[in-house]
């Protein structure tokens, strides 16, 4: 071990004689360690992005969509007989189908909200009391929406945090929100929820804390008799959201699911149908393809990286013969002479791989308050990189290093 | 008697420089007992290098047999002769062979990463060996700030600091003037004194009268002494 260190020392001492060319034969390695690094780490902070966004819609969901028709769209659903989605659709599915948990409704509400301050503008929707349990809405104060709630059509509601801040006093339970010219009582306050933001619109997350929640039903109270093309555009529902006991049911139920749809809106596409999980797994296999590609740059760059390595080890070899001859001379054997060699490969690719991992580090830094991405540099992006880096000192310094064991001793003391 | 710590009988070495088989030594039988300083002479050109380095470990014979220290040579593995080479054999040469990388405790050092002593008692000896060569306030110079004779001592402290068994001597004196060769004989013959066994090859009669003993070597032959 000590006589290891010391091999590493004399290493390091011939390298620094020449400190210019060890540091240009690096250079190779110093950019394929970054590009290695930087590409994992911000394909990693995709990946974790995309799939904290698709945890949050939950991959136990199957999510429903009503679709915007286009007019001559709109005049083939109702050729057809489709209304959209209805409070059918959910109720068949709870009978048809044997893996639901839960099923909720949702509707978008186009209504003003009185006193509140101008930035927010809350986002009005009537919801069934199982879209609460659905979503793992968790509540500051007071109680979600109840199932009497839509029984009775309960003039009551549920505000969204940013939504009960910007009402100050009036934004409690037990108060009253006037929404169009009906007056709802506050029932709870939601927490505050930590939304990811998403790029990909199709599985947007909806921001719960600009969100006003009335039971189903009681939106017919809201709709203003002036406007009759909002009305027929508001008939149906926004969104079906349904839940199964396990994830491992969900590409199941899914299936079923679409075809009770299907038959329900005979065969008209006006929803779509919206299954994390199916994401979930988009999402890894285009993972798996961006790592397949980053695996062939970090080798394209490792092997440059290499190929240089190899030039400067073999140019090193040819200088110091004679040194090879005298340290046989005193007693170094075949493997003595090619673990010197490879160590001083190694001790360059390493601290290639060092000086590439500050810089990538730097690098992703730069990225990403410059682009805004989001990125995480995993424990694997640094430690892939540097083992490749040894790996590449290895492989690339094992040739020169055995020709220069295979070098006749009394030869290479003659060199001149 | 002491005993022999060379033996070698009948040792021939060719070489082939393309198609031409060259005999440099032949039929060369040599054998230097413990304790004893030989000079082998002989023009340039007559193998005195590669007895040299065949005696050394460095080389193989292409005939003839060799023992050292009792120890069968010839069918000795790379590893083997390199761990002889390490613990018993002092190489000391025309040219100093020092690394230029390296200051001159780490040149002594050298021998030490390839035997199998202990790291404290490396350290003891190899600055002992500098003291003994009289540089033991240089020991961080590099081998380009030294003089011809400061380096040659260098290349001595790094044969004697493994306490060999065997020095083998390659025209020591030949890069130095006479005054610093003769300086340098003259630690040889001190380290004679303290027993250290001595084979120097040199081409000079004047360096080879320091030895006890002579032998000639004539195109690749023994001669008279």
């Amino acid at each position: 071990m000590d006589k290891f260190i010391k091999t590493i020392r004399i290493a390091t001492r011939s390298l620094m004689q020449h400190k210019l060319r060890s540091f240009l034969s690096v250079l190779g390695i110093v950019c394929g360690v970054m590009a290695v690094l930087s590409m994992i780490s911000i394909g990693e902070g995709a990946k974790q992005e995309v799939v904290q966004q698709i945890e949050q819609l939950g991959t136990r969901n199957i999510y429903l969509k009503a679709v915007n028709l286009t007019s001559d769209q709109r005049q083939k659903a109702r050729e057809r007989l489709s209304t959209g989605l209805t409070h059918l659709d959910v109720k068949r599915i709870l009978t048809g189908c044997r893996d639901v948990h839960l099923a909720a409704a949702l509707k978008e509400i186009t209504a003003t909200v009185a006193d509140t301050p101008g930035e927010i503008s809350p986002q009005v929707v009537a919801a069934s009391a199982s879209y609460g349990e659905i979503q793992n809405l968790v509540l500051s104060r007071g109680r979600f929406i109840g199932a009497l709630d839509a029984l009775q059509k309960n003039m009551v509601c549920v505000l969204g945090d940013d939504v009960a801040e910007g009402m100050g006093a009036q934004g409690k339970p037990g108060q009253y929100v006037r929404i169009e010219n009906h007056l709802f009582r506050v029932v709870g306050v939601l927490n505050r929820f930590h939304r990811k933001e998403s790029k990909a619109g199709a599985i947007a997350v909806r921001n719960y804390n600009e969100m006003i929640f009335i039971p189903l039903g009681t939106e017919s109270n809201l709709v203003r008799p002036a406007s009759r093309e909002q009305r027929s555009s508001d008939q149906g529902l926004s969104e079906v959201v349904i839940q199964v006991h396990r994830t491992d049911q969900v590409l199941s139920t899914a299936k079923i699911v679409d075809r009770i749809v299907q038959v329900t809106h005979n065969n008209v596409k006006d929803y779509q149908m919206i299954i994390p999980r199916e994401l979930l797994q988009q999402a890894r296999k285009t993972q798996r393809t961006f790592n397949i590609v980053l695996g062939a740059i970090a080798g394209v760059s490792l092997l440059v990286g290499g190929i240089g390595i190899m030039n400067i080890m073999l140019a090193t070899v040819t200088e110091r013969i004679r040194e090879i001859g005298i340290r046989r001379a005193v007693g170094a054997n075949r493997n003595n002479i090619i673990t010197q060699f490879l160590v001083e490969a190694v001790i360059l690719t390493f601290t290639g791989g060092l000086i590439g991992i500050a810089a990538g580090i730097g690098a992703v830094a730069a990225i990403a308050t410059l682009s805004g991405w989001y990125i995480a540099i995993t424990p694997w992006a640094i430690a892939a990189p540097l083992v490749m880096s040894i790996l590449a000192g290895i492989f690339f310094g094992l040739y020169p290093a055995v020709q220069a064991a295979r070098m006749d001793p009394v030869a290479a003391l003659r060199h001149e | 008697m002491s005993p022999s710590l060379i033996d070698a009988a009948g040792i021939g070495k060719e070489y082939c420089i393309g198609s031409r088989t060259i005999a440099v030594l032949n039929n060369v039988d040599f054998s230097v007992k413990k304790g004893e300083f030989v000079a082998v002479m002989g023009p340039s050109g007559s193998g005195k290098s590669t007895l040299l380095h065949i005696l050394g470990c460095l080389d193989r014979p292409s005939a003839g047999t060799y023992r050292f220290d009792d120890r069968d040579v010839l069918s000795a593995s790379d590893r083997e002769l390199s761990r002889l080479r390490a613990e018993y054999i002092g190489f000391v040469f025309q040219t100093f062979n020092l690394v230029s990388a390296l200051n001159i405790y780490e040149n002594v050092e050298l021998p030490f990463l390839y035997s199998s002593r202990r790291a404290s008692l490396a350290h003891k000896r190899i600055t002992e060996a500098i003291d003994q060569v009289g540089l033991g306030k240089r020991m961080n110079h590099k081998p380009a700030e030294l003089s011809g004779g400061e380096m040659q001592r260098v290349a001595i402290a790094r044969a004697i600091s493994i306490e060999p068994k065997l020095i083998l001597a390659d025209e020591p004196t030949g890069n130095l003037d006479t005054g610093t060769g003769a300086e340098i004989l003259e630690l040889f013959r001190r380290l004679h004194q303290e027993g250290v066994t001595i084979v120097m090859v040199t081409h000079d009669r004047s360096v080879a009268d320091s030895a006890q003993r002579c032998v000639q070597l004539v195109d690749g032959k023994v001669g008279s002494g």
